[in-house]
C-alpha cells in the first residue's frame, strides 16, 4: 500500500460517549482509509450504532476528536455532514414508504442543490434547471442500482431486498466520498444479500466511494470487507484484514463464540 | 410522469383571464360564494403546506386568520391605509406570529404541539376581544370595503380574491416543487433521515410556519373585506375547524386538495344554508367519516383511481410533488 492510500479519509481520536452512567464508546481511534471497505463488528451492545451516531452528528462525544478529509467533523452539524461526503444508511433504512421510490431518491438529493426561497419562490431559470438536474441524478442513481423500472412505485410496497437498494440509491445521489453503512444486509436472503454486497463493491470499485459498514452477518462482511475492526463493550479490541481478525483469539472469545467461527 | 417542472404561468394566466371574462356575467350572491371559496381556498393552502406538507401538527390556524383580518382592518381604520397596503402588512404581521409561534414550537411535536398551538390560538382571540380601544373588543368593527369607480363591489372584491389567490396558489406550487418542497415532505416522513439528508429541520420548520401564517392573513384580510363586519368570536376554534375539515376532504398533502376541499365545504354550507351549530355538527361528522373512511380525501381518491386506470397490475402512485 503506498503512504497516499493509506492516508486516513476518517480519524477518530480516542473517541468517547457516555450515557449517564453507561459507557457506549471508550477510547476507539479508528482509521478508515480512503478507498476501503471497512467493517465495524461487534456483539450487540458494543456501540457500532453509537459510533455512526457520533461520526454523523447527531450525539455528542463526550470526549474525543473526529476528522474528515482534515477537517475537523465536531464543528459540523447533524445537516452539514451529508454536505462535507459522508452519506449514511440507517439501521430501518428510514424510507419514506408513502412516496414514490423516485421520489425518495430526488430528496436524498437535496443536498446537491442551491436555490434559495426567493429564486423557489419566482420558479426562476436557475430553480428550474436545479430541479431538472435533480431529478436527473434521482433516475440516474435509481438505474445504477437497477430500481429503474421501479420509479414510480411506493416505497412501501418493495421487497425487503429492492428497499435496501433504494435506500443505497437514496445515499450515494449526494455523491458521497464516504458511505456509512448499519446493517445493510440484515433480514436479507442469500441472494438479495449477494446482489447488496456486489453493489457496495462496486460502488467502491466504479465511483471510490469509501465504505464505513456495521454488521451483523459474519459471512457477508468477511466476503467483502477489506479490514476490519472488532468493538466489544465500547472499545476497539482488534483491528486488522478479516484474515487476521478472524485468527484473533480476542476476537473469537469475546465475540464470535469459542472455536465456532473458524469453520464459517 | 416526473418529467415537467416548468412554470404553470400560462395555466395560472388561463384561470385570470377566465375570472377576469366571467365575473362581469355573475350575479352579486355568486361573486360572494366565488370569493369565499377563494378566501378559505388560500386559508386551506397554507394550512395544508404546514400540516399536509410539512407535517406540523399545528391546531391554532385560525389565529393567523383573526391576525390577518384585525390587522387589516384595524390599518385601514385607525391607521388611514388604502386597502390595497393594509392587505400585504396584514400579512406580513401574521408572518411576524407565525415566526414566533414557530420558534417557540420547535423542540415539541404531535400532541404537545397540537395543545400548544391551540393555546395560542385562544390567546390571540382574547387579546384581540380585550384590545377594545383597537378592535371594538367583542362588539367587533366594521371594515371598509374598497372601491373603484365604474364597477360595483362584489366584482371588485371577487377580482381581488381571484388576483390574490391565483398568486399564493402559483407561489406555493413553485415552492413545493422546488428543494423547499422536497425538504418540508422530508421533514413530515422523518426528522431524522430529513437531517441526514443536509435538510436544516429548525429552518424549514420555521419557514413552513411563516408561509402557512402569511396565507392565513392573507385570507383574514380578504374574509374582513367581504365580511364588512367582524368579531373576535369569527376566529374561533371554529374557523381552525373548518380549514381542518377542508383539507381532510379535500386532500392533505396535495395543492388541489385544498382547493377542492374549500370548494366542498363552502358550497355545501351556502347550498344547505344551515344554522351556524349544525354546519359544526356537520363539520365535525364529515371530519370523522373522511379520516375513517377516505383519509386520502377527495384529491387522493381521485389520483388513486387514475393510478387504477392507468395500467393493470402494479399501481403507479402520483408524485407527492406538484407536476
Amino acid at each position: 500500500m503506498t503512504a497516499l492510500q493509506s492516508m486516513a479519509l476518517l480519524e477518530t481520536q480516542a473517541l468517547g460517549k457516555k450515557f449517564g452512567g453507561l459507557v457506549a464508546v471508550e477510547n476507539v481511534s479508528l482509521r478508515v482509509a480512503a478507498g476501503q471497505i471497512h467493517a465495524l463488528i461487534g456483539p450487540n451492545g458494543a456501540g457500532k450504532t453509537t459510533m455512526l451516531n457520533l461520526l454523523t452528528r447527531i450525539v455528542d462525544p463526550s470526549e474525543g476528536l473526529v476528522y474528515f478529509d482534515g477537517h475537523d467533523m465536531l464543528q459540523c452539524r447533524p445537516h452539514d455532514v451529508v454536505g462535507r461526503g459522508i452519506s449514511r444508511i440507517f439501521q430501518h433504512m428510514e424510507l419514506f414508504p408513502q412516496l414514490t421510490a423516485i421520489d425518495n431518491v430526488l430528496i436524498g438529493a437535496y443536498s446537491m442543490g442551491h436555490t434559495g426561497f426567493v429564486h423557489s419562490l419566482l420558479a426562476s431559470k436557475a430553480a428550474r434547471d436545479e430541479r431538472m438536474d435533480l431529478m436527473e441524478r434521482a433516475r440516474q442513481a435509481l438505474d445504477y442500482v437497477g430500481l429503474a423500472a421501479l420509479a414510480e412505485q411506493l416505497a412501501g410496497t418493495l421487497t425487503g431486498g429492492q428497499g435496501r437498494l433504494l435506500g443505497l440509491a437514496r445515499a450515494i445521489v449526494s455523491a458521497p466520498r464516504l458511505l456509512l453503512l448499519d446493517e445493510l444486509v440484515a433480514g436479507l436472503n442469500s441472494q438479495e444479500r449477494e446482489d447488496a454486497g456486489r453493489l457496495v463493491r462496486r460502488l467502491r470499485d466504479e465511483r471510490g466511494i469509501t465504505v464505513l459498514a456495521i454488521e451483523h452477518d459474519m459471512r457477508f462482511i468477511m466476503g467483502i470487507a477489506d479490514r476490519i475492526t472488532v468493538l466489544d463493550f465500547g472499545r476497539m479490541i482488534a483491528e486488522g484484514t478479516p484474515a487476521e481478525v478472524s485468527r484473533n483469539p480476542a476476537v473469537i472469545e469475546a465475540y464470535l463464540g469459542k472455536g465456532r467461527y473458524g469453520h464459517a | 410522469m416526473t418529467t415537467t417542472t416548468g412554470r404553470r404561468l400560462p395555466a395560472a394566466l388561463l384561470a385570470l383571464v377566465l375570472a377576469g371574462a366571467v365575473g362581469p356575467f355573475l350575479d352579486n350572491y355568486l361573486l360572494y360564494v366565488l370569493s369565499l371559496i377563494g378566501v378559505y381556498a388560500i386559508f386551506a393552502l397554507g394550512y395544508n403546506l404546514l400540516m399536509g406538507y410539512a407535517g406540523q401538527f399545528d391546531f391554532g390556524q385560525g389565529a393567523f386568520l383573526g391576525i390577518g383580518a384585525y390587522a387589516s382592518a384595524v390599518l385601514q381604520v385607525k391607521a388611514g391605509l388604502p386597502f390595497a397596503i393594509a392587505l400585504p402588512l396584514s400579512g406580513c404581521i401574521a408572518v411576524l406570529f407565525g415566526l414566533a409561534i414557530g420558534v417557540i414550537v420547535l423542540r415539541l411535536s404531535g400532541f404537545y404541539l397540537a395543545l400548544v398551538t391551540l393555546g395560542f390560538h385562544q390567546t390571540v382571540v382574547l387579546g384581540i376581544a380585550l384590545w377594545g380601544p383597537l378592535t371594538g373588543g367583542f362588539q367587533g368593527m366594521t371594515v371598509p370595503r374598497p372601491t373603484m369607480p365604474g364597477i360595483k363591489d362584489n366584482l371588485l372584491m371577487f377580482y381581488i380574491v381571484a388576483v390574490v389567490a391565483i398568486v399564493l396558489l402559483q407561489a406555493a406550487l413553485n415552492i413545493l416543487r422546488s428543494r423547499i418542497g422536497t425538504a418540508f415532505v422530508a421533514i413530515r416522513e422523518s426528522d431524522i433521515a430529513a437531517q441526514a439528508m443536509g435538510i436544516n429541520l429548525t429552518q424549514h420548520r420555521v419557514l413552513a410556519y411563516g408561509m402557512s401564517a402569511f396565507y392565513g392573513g392573507i385570507a383574514g384580510g380578504l374574509l374582513a373585506m367581504l365580511l364588512s363586519y367582524i368579531t373576535p368570536e369569527g376566529f374561533g376554534l371554529v374557523e381552525t375547524l373548518k380549514v381542518l375539515t377542508m383539507i381532510t376532504v379535500g386532500g392533505m398533502g396535495s395543492v388541489a386538495g385544498s382547493v377542492i376541499g374549500a370548494a366542498v365545504m363552502t358550497l355545501s354550507t351556502e347550498m344547505f344554508r344551515l344554522p351556524k351549530v349544525s354546519v359544526e355538527i356537520t363539520n365535525g361528522v364529515l371530519l370523522v367519516l373522511f379520516i375513517m373512511l377516505m383519509p386520502t380525501g377527495i384529491y387522493g381518491l381521485y389520483a388513486k383511481l387514475r393510478g387504477r386506470f392507468a395500467r393493470s397490475g402494479v399501481i403507479p402512485a402520483t408524485s407527492v410533488f406538484p407536476r
